[in-house]
């Protein structure tokens, strides 16, 4: 019924939940923008933009959380990015949400580490745009800290979605 | 509302102990690298643009492919100190020394690069040798 339901057409409730979430992501996206020369490191960030992917991947579904994900980073993209920083959240945003789905659904982990594994191969997979882009393989060096940068970023997103999880009610339809 | 941390420990452990493993290697790959290669080598597009020694004091402008960067050699350190792109990130990058430490800058597709290479000058035909093999 309710698999019928979602494939014929969405209900108004699922729009407005997608479109929030999709606003709050661009919110995050902004505010983290704004601190990003705080950061030591070009691409160490904190990910607060994961929150909103991990509420959606416990809340809503899988396709709901990688949905999200990509049109945030299309929207983003187009309003305060260029092509480059276009492409390289593109490959981190997507290999780090199909990384969270498989750690949630099929190896089954808890929260933090599935936040810590996506915080992990965000950056993982910057840098194998940034070999490709740049044609060095010497990027790669980044990788220590942006690994070690990940897996903070990770512990603490983890910890904030875990408290949102727990206190908001239930968003599926 | 069950015990969200330990929803599968062993598994959780064995990704923990990869995940720390994973980056105390990294660690070790970058500090091991640590000896000072002496040489900054600019690449433009993926192309070699050009090559200093950090030995030699210096300012370089290099043409990227939106804009320029000024290289500055100081101190046995290169930095960037100044760009046309608008995000300035590699300005932020700090300065580099050792080998295979890198300053990126992605609008200009400009990478500045320390490397190792043999002092003898003159002797390409050796470091065309190097390269090959590489």
């Amino acid at each position: 019924m309710m698999e019928k339901q979602n494939t014929m057409a969405l209900s108004s409730k699922t729009i407005a939940i997608r479109g929030l979430l999709i606003a709050l992501a661009m919110v995050l996206s902004w505010i983290e923008a704004r601190f990003a020369f705080a950061m030591m490191v070009p691409g160490m960030k904190l990910g607060l933009t994961n929150i909103v992917v991990l509420v959606a991947l416990y809340k809503l579904s899988e396709k709901d959380a990688i949905f999200i994900n990509v049109v945030r980073i299309l929207l983003v993209g187009i309003t305060f990015g260029n092509m480059f920083s276009f492409m390289y959240s593109l490959a981190g945003g997507v290999l780090s949400c199909v990384v969270m789905i498989i750690a949630k659904k099929y190896v089954k982990l808890s929260m933090i580490t599935v936040s810590v594994l996506g915080g992990v191969f965000h950056n993982v997979g910057q840098i194998i745009v940034a070999m490709v882009v740049m044609n060095t393989v010497h990027v790669v060096y980044y990788l220590a800290i942006l690994w070690v940068s990940g897996i903070v970023a990770g512990i603490v997103v983890g910890v904030l979605s875990g408290q949102v999880v727990k206190r908001i009610p239930d968003l599926t339809i | 509302m069950n015990n969200d941390i330990f929803l599968n420990k062993k598994k959780e452990i064995r990704i923990w102990i990869i995940l720390i493993c994973i980056s105390i290697l990294l660690m070790f790959v970058v500090f091991f690298n640590k000896d000072s290669g002496g040489y900054v080598q600019v690449k433009v597009n993926g192309k070699v643009y050009a090559e200093y020694s950090l030995n030699r004091d210096g300012k370089y402008v290099i043409d990227g492919v939106n804009g320029h960067n000024t290289l500055v050699i100081k101190d046995g350190y290169a930095r960037v100190v100044d760009a046309t792109c608008p995000d300035k990130v590699c300005e932020h990058m700090g300065k580099i020394s050792r080998v295979g430490q890198s300053i990126v800058c992605l609008p200009n597709k400009v990478v500045v690069e320390i490397i190792k290479k043999n002092n003898e000058s003159g002797n390409d035909g050796e470091t065309e040798y190097d390269g090959v093999v590489k």
